[in-house]
């Protein structure tokens, strides 16, 4: 027998638990929270309680039916997904092989159960969808898709829990299937399959049915539609809705309304008056935090109760993908499989407790950060032979087989509880007789990890409520604060093809019942919930959530406000929690509070000031022992920090590799092929394919690693190109200038600088250690000579007189050194210096000396870069005073974040790691 | 109603109507969409006797929630229940930006055309990996591929094919421009070049009548004038003109000079330019046929790229934000029934912001909507989205579509935002603007003209170049003035162009301790406060990377000086950290004893609560108002820990990926992942935001620097479009000295938009202005640029108070000081202490039966009943045994008989045999009534029991009554040795399920079927 029974509020069915016998009776409940709080109303009279009699309508569904089918196997949501993703990969629709389509054709399946479990749904449906041609396009391929996969499911017996309900339904002997007596309590959460269900159990046992009844009810008929199929007769709609029971503070009750410039603000005005609450007497298990989902808030809220000092009951916990350990071996296992990532390498390769021994983080970054497949694991031998995969993403496995698989994986052998926690839940709920393909094993064992949480702190019994709306019916509350009340927290959208309207008509033509996710329960729960008293009641809402969204308010929100009087435009400004205290407070009372010392407080405080540019940094490494080079200097004058990065702190900034060559392989490349084709006796009558094996030996020669070798017959082009180009000009310019010699090509310079006669020095003297490499040194007849020095590209090639302004040093530093005899050439009046482009290949930027026009360069009217003597002079003492600055301020230890030009530090390779006050803000 | 009647009313009419609303700023058309959604809805309610499913596109995500908050307000404003209900329904009422819309359409259709209806946004960057993976691949096989890789390199290629990529959904036709086209092009760029120097000529035949200058004048435009119409070949064409082309001008007469010196070298300039530019490159047909050659392989190839881009997305479900349009429209143009089917599933649509359509989202929006009504509003002249492909001109063109089928468009001129005086302002500043500005009628008439609504602070040449800080000098004296005369520094609002500028500009105003709220939509990750924080994070994953180590310890929260710092590390070679844990020097150092402590909280907690915990522990919430009184620091610390928990929910998650943001999902309505958070303190703070961040927003004080400035000149892109004929034509570097190539079609193209972008540049400065309600403040650095705003205008820059008839305007001047506004002291208050109360009421806490054995066990020194150390393989073998013993017990419940042989076989492959023999074992138990029990009893029954303030959880194997007494029994697959652990387990059982049955008689019973062993015990 089936007996409704109207309940108007909660306390409607408080009543009934005083009866309630847990030997005979099951309370059927919607959530976890409400069951546990049955359960200890049940205890505190009953002492022992078997789970039959508080049970949740999944659970119940599931005992059913394995009771009615016990050959079947209930398997978890995951398992069942990730069933269907293998399933979807032999259909022949495109669609079928998306990430996406196994958790669509699991919620369709979920909808059309009832009709797909019926031995004539198929044929009726389908002539339906004939008739209903919009239906057809929308769903028509889902529901062709639902029928193969479930006539597969059948075959093996599979089903999830949640199904359960959708299948029971076309059960002839469900009656005869549970004896105990039913209280379904599930308020709105009911679906109408469920109704069907327990309509049919009422034949034989009592089922006592609690419905939401109150004078605003009506207003949610989609949301309660499935208590309409308990009336014999059908239900008439009323003309207009009746209002939303927004609350109202009757007496000794208050109400607040609050809207929020954001949730940190939400949090932080809950926080205060909770404490507010507590210091007033109230208990904290009278009060509770409740949103559409606690767990948005939950990542804020838990540490600003904790700094406030309140006691919580629900437990902080962590995903179980959260631990390094299973971090670390779902990264093996994936490149086990083949799937390559980067991220995926460098968590296997530098994991917990281990790194590899033959790679350094920093060459391993370089030659690994951007890599696509497989085959890019060949950057480096050790990498490729650890991390090849031996099998691939399609091969077939038992469970058991995947099992071992997975355990070889298993980064600590000395620790394997979670392993073991994942090895229990796979085993207990995979069918004993299954082999799917790896990728969707993985795919079980990737959900897994995602879902399973393990308690990190246990919650306080008698602490603060923190739950989902529709959780605390059962939970009796003095004071409750309403968090989230946006518009679409409450309301969601539709998530499949198959609309109310759909479901409606199958229901009228074919008879069939289906599932329906309703859009508005939370709605209806909070309105709910807010029918029963409690002396405080304080409803807020956000404008934006934590990343900066915008949100609107929900109906329920906007109409109490309005209806409150109060402007809905307003922000209100939260008290400050004790943390905002302790946030307003200077650097030494916080250090008090967090017991830290007054140094670590001075230092952190002095640490933001610097920051902020209000504090000038302390100079540093003013005695560490470096070696100066001309690019060194030159970085230096672009801005110290530069030089700091790579000098002191011994950081590397060497470009990822990719698929193209970078700048600084490409530079090194270039001049490794102008030092070869520049050799004595110059020759311009290179052939072709000794021209190609030459280039073919630049990468190794240069230890520039190519990302991909097979492409390198497409790069090797633009090296051959270069040459021949280089090779003509070389040989045009020889016949112009035929007293060409190349005397030197990357001719070392090894000297010092002195910093007291501020210039350099022979190496056995007084001063810092220079050292750099002179890329060409041409020589005439007559032993002069021209510097030249190689470059890619034609935007840093000036001509002298812009060379202080600049900040060039190179080309006079190394003028000046080869006239000193730096170098192990003779030393020579060098005549002329100058840039030598690759793209152009022109060597006109720079100086020459007007008097020794014609034998090594010609004259260039046009062009500035004409010197005499004097002029020449001028210049190395105008260097060597600018070398000499940046020298003392070197070992001043000025190595501050000032950039020559504000503009280049957005693309600086070491802009995270500075720490400009300009990029500070 | 009849339906006869009904389709004669003038009801019927109203409600099939077009409309298109032009509406100006602060014209009310927030107001005016809510009454016309209430209005449609009641209107069509009357007449259907249902509700209209309507569809409501707004440009931004928060336009869409303010409306939606409008109208449900409105709702409860006229009590209508059914109304409300109607407006706060999804289904019904669909209110969402354009993205959303063809969101809804792929998810609901999208599927018929092989597309994820759960696809998932990807960034950029995680789209250009995918490009460049396939440009690679196709490299490898392809020769074309190869030669272009070769030629442009790989990345730059795989941009220019994704761009083409795109191009080739959204435009029809798309072909690299022909010989045919090409002329076009020539013949329209010469036509400009021709004007241009005909011009100068025009302006020589006005300013003399010297022979020599006239004969000159008349030679050029003989010359000229042969260069069209083009011939056949145009390259002589050229040359013959240019031979013929006067070598040089009339000889300049200072004595007696005919002509002005700055008209004379204009000339010289205009000629030389003419000829140079008919020389270059991208004039001469040969080097188009150069072009074309490459454009061909280019085309080839680009059509194997997009096959497999279109495809790898289309199998992952990863599309880009772009890919939603030009897929979306790819999908209609290709597959009309689906257009219709969706329009069918709405009968009206209101599109708002109508004016920053691009062509591709009007088309789709015409399939979407169908034949259904539209209510559409905008305003042409706050058209500024041209970047994004916005065309201003698209709503000219809706204006004189509806007017065709017959409907009038309506014009909203009144302006209810500004102040009358400052709005006639505008308007006499905007009719000096070339293009042509609707003028606005003011909400009321004008008071009092002497109020000065308009204040100019020009800064002359010499103090810019004394100090670079003048026109900030000036700001902050407004702001400074402002303040004074009684505003909140929220009422101020400076508006930029770039957030760049801003930057400086709010950097300069903290310095001088204005508070300031920088609104940027981007940069997020690049915040000082998540820079640290990710390091921290990264830290936790990976500590051997080294220059996430200094990066950690050289933020405050770590506190290692310089000094410190450059002393531990210099001269290491290997990771820093394995090397600062080790060094005696250091290794007891606060930091990094409090790094070690996290390395091992970490493997307790898990990396990301571990990561929590040291945010809190190192003070950088505690600091994040110290460190910025506006509370964005704080709030993005908190941004970052809840996108940190949403993004490890998800399977497949790595922190690394989330560090390096290698795959960031976006959301399709939202896209607010690169912005700040919003600070919970946001008030009493001065606004900075860019332009178009600030549109429909409004302030009452707008401050406009740099008003001197020409926004940067469009660069030639890589790959230029003619929308109207789909030809293409991209630069290659293919020219002299390995330079870029364009093709005359680039030039062409370039000059339209350039004319584009100096139109729409017109209209950010109107939206700019109209956004202030009282008065607006404008600033700029001599000289001024030639186009800029400020040059348009004709009035005196003299400084002193200007009178017109409605309004007046001051120029100010320069402020050559610093302004400081005084800094709030810094309150220190007291901090209470934390609740430290206790409840008075306890609730009973659970407690799991296993807990109370390892309890009890570790009383008596007994060990944990299973070995946490227990190696991999024995761990398996001892899971699949306890797992299938249990199973074994279900399946005998119902079915005694069994066959168990090939479920053994397959789970256990050679241990089958012992789990069969263990079976058999069971059954043929006689110890114990096992069969009568499992019939008559309950398997893995659960219970909870009440006992001194705890409730115990537990879980029984098998329970029944057999010959009136209790059996409990328990099945085992570990060590023996574990015994007594075991049975502790069933007196637990037994003390409940004596109360429970109320039987006194017990028998526990622990079977390790494996084993064949039997043990039982009494109570």
């Amino acid at each position: 027998m089936l007996i409704r029974h109207p309940v108007s509020l909660h306390l409607d069915k408080v009543k009934h638990l005083d009866t309630f016998d847990p030997h005979t009776m099951t309370w059927l409940v919607a959530d976890l929270t409400s069951k546990s709080e049955i359960q200890q109303h049940l205890l505190c009279r009953h002492k022992v309680l078997p789970e039959d009699a508080v049970l949740r309508a999944s659970e119940l569904w599931s005992k059913v039916f394995q009771e009615l089918y016990p050959s079947w196997r209930l398997v978890s949501h995951d398992f069942m997904r990730s069933q269907l993703a293998e399933f979807l990969k032999k259909q022949k629709h495109s669609f079928a092989s998306t990430p996406g389509a196994a958790k669509t054709l699991m919620t369709y399946i979920q909808q059309l159960l009832p009709i797909l479990s019926d031995s004539g749904g198929k044929e009726n449906l389908q002539s339906w969808l004939q008739e209903n041609s919009s239906a057809m396009i929308r769903w028509g391929h889902w529901l062709e898709l639902s029928q193969r996969a479930w006539a597969d499911l059948e075959e093996m017996q599979i089903i999830t829990g949640t199904w359960c309900s959708g299948f029971l339904v076309n059960h002839p002997a469900l009656a005869d299937s549970w004896s105990r007596k039913i209280f379904s309590d599930l308020g709105c959460q009911i679906h109408s399959v469920e109704a069907v269900l327990l309509k049919q159990l009422g034949e034989q046992t009592e089922v006592v049915v609690f419905e939401p009844v109150n004078t605003w009810t009506a207003r949610y008929k989609k949301t309660l539609n499935a208590y309409d199929l308990f009336n014999k007769k059908p239900v008439t709609s009323e003309s207009t809705l009746p209002p939303l029971p927004v609350p109202k503070a009757g007496q000794g009750q208050t109400l607040e309304i609050h809207r929020y410039s954001t949730m940190v603000a939400e949090v932080k005005a809950v926080v205060a008056e909770i404490r507010n609450d507590l210091d007033a007497g109230i208990q904290p298990q009278d009060l509770a935090l409740l949103a559409p989902d606690i767990e948005v808030y939950w990542p804020v809220l838990h540490h600003y109760l904790t700094q406030e000092g309140v006691p919580f009951q629900k437990n902080v916990v962590a995903r179980l993908q959260t631990f390094a350990d299973v971090d670390v071996w779902l990264a093996r296992l994936r490149l086990a499989m083949g799937k390559v990532s980067s991220h995926d390498l460098e968590r296997a390769s530098f994991g917990e407790n281990h790194q590899l021994r033959s790679l350094s983080f920093e060459k391993f970054k370089r030659l690994f950060s951007i890599i696509y497949d497989n085959a890019d694991l060949g950057r480096w031998k050790d990498i490729k032979n650890k991390f090849e995969s031996q099998k691939t993403e399609s091969e077939t496995l038992m469970a058991h087989e995947f099992l071992v698989w997975i355990s070889s994986y298993w980064p600590d052998n000395d620790n394997t509880e979670r392993l073991a926690r994942f090895i229990k839940k796979i085993y207990t709920e995979s069918p004993l007789n299954i082999s799917r393909e790896l990728r969707s094993w993985m795919d079980l064992l990737e959900n897994l990890a995602a879902k399973d949480e393990v308690i990190i702190l246990d919650g306080v019994a008698a602490g603060v409520h923190c739950l989902n709306v529709q959780e605390a019916a059962w939970v009796s509350l003095t004071c409750r604060y309403f968090l989230g009340l946006s518009a679409d927290s409450l309301r969601s959208q539709e998530t499949t093809g198959l609309l109310f309207s759909d479901v409606q008509k199958i229901h009228n033509d074919l008879g069939y019942i289906l599932m329906w996710p309703d859009k508005a329960h939370l709605e209806f729960e909070a309105l709910w919930l807010l029918q029963t008293k409690a002396s405080k009641t304080h409803l807020g809402f956000s404008a934006t959530d934590f990343s900066g969204n915008i949100l609107a308010p929900s109906i329920l929100w906007l109409q109490s406000a309005f209806q409150a009087g109060k402007d809905v435009e307003k922000l209100s400004l939260p008290q400050p929690t004790r943390w905002d205290e302790i946030q307003r407070a200077n650097a030494k009372t916080i250090a008090r509070f967090r017991l830290w010392s007054k140094e670590h407080a001075q230092a952190l405080e002095t640490s933001i000031q610097q920051d902020l540019g209000d504090v000038e940094p302390l100079p540093f490494a003013g005695e560490v022992p470096w070696t100066l080079s001309a690019s060194q200097l030159e970085n230096y004058l672009t801005c110290p920090f530069q030089f700091a990065a790579g000098k002191i702190f011994g950081l590397s900034d060497e470009p990822d590799l990719d698929l193209d060559i970078d700048h600084m392989s490409r530079g090194k490349m270039m001049h490794k092929l102008f030092e070869w084709l520049t050799k004595e006796p110059f020759r311009a009558d290179w052939s072709i394919e000794e021209l190609k094996a030459l280039v073919d030996r630049l990468p190794e020669e240069t230890k520039s690693p190519l990302a991909d070798n097979r492409l390198w017959s497409s790069i090797c082009n633009q090296y051959l190109d270069l040459a021949q180009r280089f090779l003509e000009r070389e040989r045009q310019f020889r016949e112009e200038f035929p007293e060409t010699h190349t005397e030197g090509r990357e001719l070392e310079v090894a000297a010092k600088w002195s910093i007291e006669k501020n210039c350099l020095v022979e190496p056995h003297k007084e001063g810092v250690p220079f050292r750099g490499f002179i890329d060409r040194v041409d020589r005439n007849d007559r032993g002069q000579v021209v510097v030249v020095d190689y470059k890619s590209q034609d935007k840093f090639q000036t001509n002298y007189r812009s060379w202080l302004d600049n900040d060039q040093l190179q080309l006079g530093l190394y003028s000046m050194a080869f006239e000193k005899g730096l170098t192990k050439k003779d030393p020579a009046e060098v005549i002329g210096a100058f840039y030598y482009s690759a793209k152009t290949l022109a060597r006109e930027k720079g100086f020459r000396m007007e008097e020794h026009v014609g034998s090594l360069f010609s004259e260039n009217k046009r062009n500035r870069s004409h010197i005499n003597k004097e002029a020449k002079q001028e210049l190395f003492d105008h260097l060597n005073e600018k070398i000499g600055k940046v020298v003392q301020a070197m070992k001043q230890g000025f190595f501050s974040a000032e950039p020559k030009d504000q503009k280049t530090c957005p693309t600086c390779a070491w802009k995270k790691l500075c720490r400009a006050k300009h990029l500070n803000f | 109603m009849c339906v006869e009647k009904i389709m004669s009313s003038q009801t019927f009419k109203l409600l099939n109507q077009h409309t298109v609303v032009r509406a100006g700023a602060g014209a009310g058309k927030t107001t005016r969409l809510v009454n016309e959604v209430i209005e449609r809805a009641q209107l069509w309610k009357q007449a259907y006797g249902k509700w209209p499913r309507m569809v409501l596109t707004t440009f931004t995500r928060k336009a869409t929630q303010e409306i939606r908050e409008r109208l449900i307000l409105k709702a409860c404003e006229i009590k209508d229940e059914d109304l409300l209900e109607y407006l706060s329904s999804n289904a019904w009422l669909q209110i969402s930006t354009i993205h959303g819309v063809m969101s809804l359409f792929l998810r609901r259709y999208g599927h018929l055309v092989g597309f994820d209806n759960g696809f998932t946004v990807i960034t950029e960057e995680e789209a250009g990996r995918i490009a460049r993976r396939i440009v690679r691949d196709l490299a490898i096989e392809n020769k074309d591929m190869s030669e272009l890789m070769s030629l442009l390199g790989l990345k730059s290629l795989s941009r220019l094919l994704r761009r083409m990529s795109l191009l080739k959904l959204e435009s029809a036709g798309l072909h690299y421009v022909t010989d045919e086209e090409l002329r076009y092009y020539w013949e329209e760029h010469t036509k400009t070049l021709a004007i241009c120097l005909m011009q100068v000529m025009q302006e020589v035949r006005e300013a003399t009548d010297d022979v020599k200058y006239l004969e000159f004048v008349n030679e050029v435009e003989q010359c000229v004038s042969d260069l069209h119409p083009p011939t056949e070949d145009l390259s002589r064409q050229v040359f013959l003109v240019l031979e013929r082309l006067p070598k040089s001008k009339p000889r300049y007469n200072s004595k007696k000079p005919q002509l002005s010196k700055d008209l004379h070298d204009k000339v010289g300039k205009a000629l030389s330019k003419f000829k140079e530019q008919l020389q270059s490159p991208e004039l001469q047909p040969e080097q188009w046929k150069k072009s074309q050659a490459w454009f061909q392989k280019l085309e080839l190839v680009a059509e194997n790229f997009h096959n497999q881009f279109l495809e790898q997305k289309m199998l992952q479900g990863h599309f880009e934000m772009t890919d939603l349009e030009s897929i979306t429209v790819d999908i209609l143009r290709n597959n009309e029934g689906l257009g219709e089917a969706f329009a069918s599933d709405f009968d009206f649509w209101l599109i708002d912001e109508y004016q920053d359509t691009s062509p591709v989202q009007v088309e789709l929006l015409d399939r979407l909507v169908g034949q259904s009504p539209t209510f559409i509003v905008g305003d042409p002249q706050q058209s500024i989205y041209l970047f994004r492909g916005a065309r201003s001109e698209v709503f000219d063109q809706r204006e004189q579509k509806i007017q065709e089928l017959g409907f009038e468009p309506d014009v909203q001129k009144k302006n209810w935002r500004s102040e009358p005086e400052l709005l006639l302002f505008f308007n006499e500043l905007f009719s000096y603007l070339p293009s042509e500005f609707i003028a606005m009628d003011p909400k009321q008439s004008v008071t009092n003209s002497n109020i000065v609504v308009a204040r100019f602070c020009p800064v002359d040449e010499e103090s810019y170049k004394e100090d670079k800080e003048t026109q900030l000098h000036g700001i902050a004296r407004e702001i400074q003035q402002l303040l004074q005369a009684g505003a909140h520094p929220e009422d101020i609002c400076i508006l930029g162009r770039s957030n760049d500028k801003l930057f400086d500009m709010a950097q300069y105003l903290r310095r001088h301790n204005f508070p300031t709220h920088l609104h940027v939509s981007s940069g997020f990750y690049e915040r000082r406060e998540i820079m640290d924080a990710m390091a921290l994070l990264k830290f936790l994953v990976n500590p051997y990377d080294n220059r996430n180590l200094v990066l950690l310890l050289r933020s405050p929260w770590c506190r290692v000086s310089d000094q410190e710092l450059s002393a531990w590390l210099y001269g290491e070679q290997s990771s820093y950290w394995l090397a600062l844990k080790k060094a005696e020097d250091f290794k007891d150092h606060e930091v990094i004893r409090q790094l070690k402590k996290l390395e091992d909280l970490k493997f307790e907690w898990g990396v990301s609560q571990c990561f929590e915990q040291a945010l809190v522990n190192f003070g950088c919430i505690d600091f994040s108002h110290y460190h910025d009184v506006s509370g964005r620091r704080e709030s993005n610390f908190w941004k970052l820990v809840a996108r940190l928990k949403e993004e490890e929910k998800k399977p497949g998650f790595s922190y690394l990926q989330f560090i390096n943001r290698s795959f960031t999902q976006m959301d399709t309505e939202a896209g607010n992942e690169e912005s700040d958070a919003v600070a919970a303190l946001e008030p009493n703070h001065i606004q900075l935001m860019t332009i178009h961040a600030s549109k429909g927003l409004q302030f009452p004080h707008v401050i406009l620097p740099d008003m001197h400035r020409v926004p940067p000149v469009v660069r030639k892109p890589d790959i230029s479009l003619d929308e109207s004929t789909g030809a293409w034509s991209a630069k290659l570097p293919i020219g002299e000295d390995n330079g870029y190539q364009h093709t005359v079609a680039d030039l062409v193209l370039r000059d339209q938009r350039a004319a584009q972008e100096t139109k729409e540049s017109e209209r950010v400065l109107y939206v700019a202005l109209t956004r202030a309600k009282t008065s607006v403040f404008m600033s700029w650095v001599n000289p001024i640029q030639s186009g800029s705003w400020i040059s348009h205008i004709p009035w005196s820059f003299k400084p002193g108070v200007y009178q017109r008839e409605a309004f007046s305007y001051e120029v100010l001047e320069p402020c050559r000081e610093p302004v400081f506004w005084q800094r709030p002291e810094r309150k220190v208050e007291a901090i209470r202490s934390a609740w430290s109360g206790k409840p008075k009421s306890e609730r009973p806490i659970k407690r799991s039966v296993t807990s109370l054995v390892e309890e009890e066990s570790s009383k008596l020194d007994r060990g944990p009943a299973s070995s946490p150390s227990r190696k991999v393989p024995e761990r398996i073998k001892k899971a699949v045994e306890g797992v299938l013993v249990h199973r074994m017990m279900e399946v005998l419940k119902t079915d005694w008989n069994f066959d168990f042989t090939k479920v053994a076989s397959e789970w256990l492959g050679g241990d089958a045999k012992k789990f069969l023999t263990a079976v058999e074992w069971v059954r043929s138990l006689k110890e114990i009534p096992l069969k009568t029990i499992i019939e008559k009893g309950e398997v893995e029954w659960g219970y909870q029991q009440l006992k001194e303030g705890s409730i115990i959880e537990g879980q029984v194997d098998l329970w029944g009554v057999a010959a009136d007494k209790l059996w409990i029994v328990d099945y085992k697959t570990g060590s023996q040795k574990y015994m007594d652990q075991a049975f502790l387990q069933l007196q637990i059982y037994a003390e409940a399920l004596k109360k429970y049955t109320k039987i006194e008689n017990v028998q526990l019973c622990v079977v390790y079927p494996m084993d064949q062993v039997i043990k039982t015990q009494s109570i």
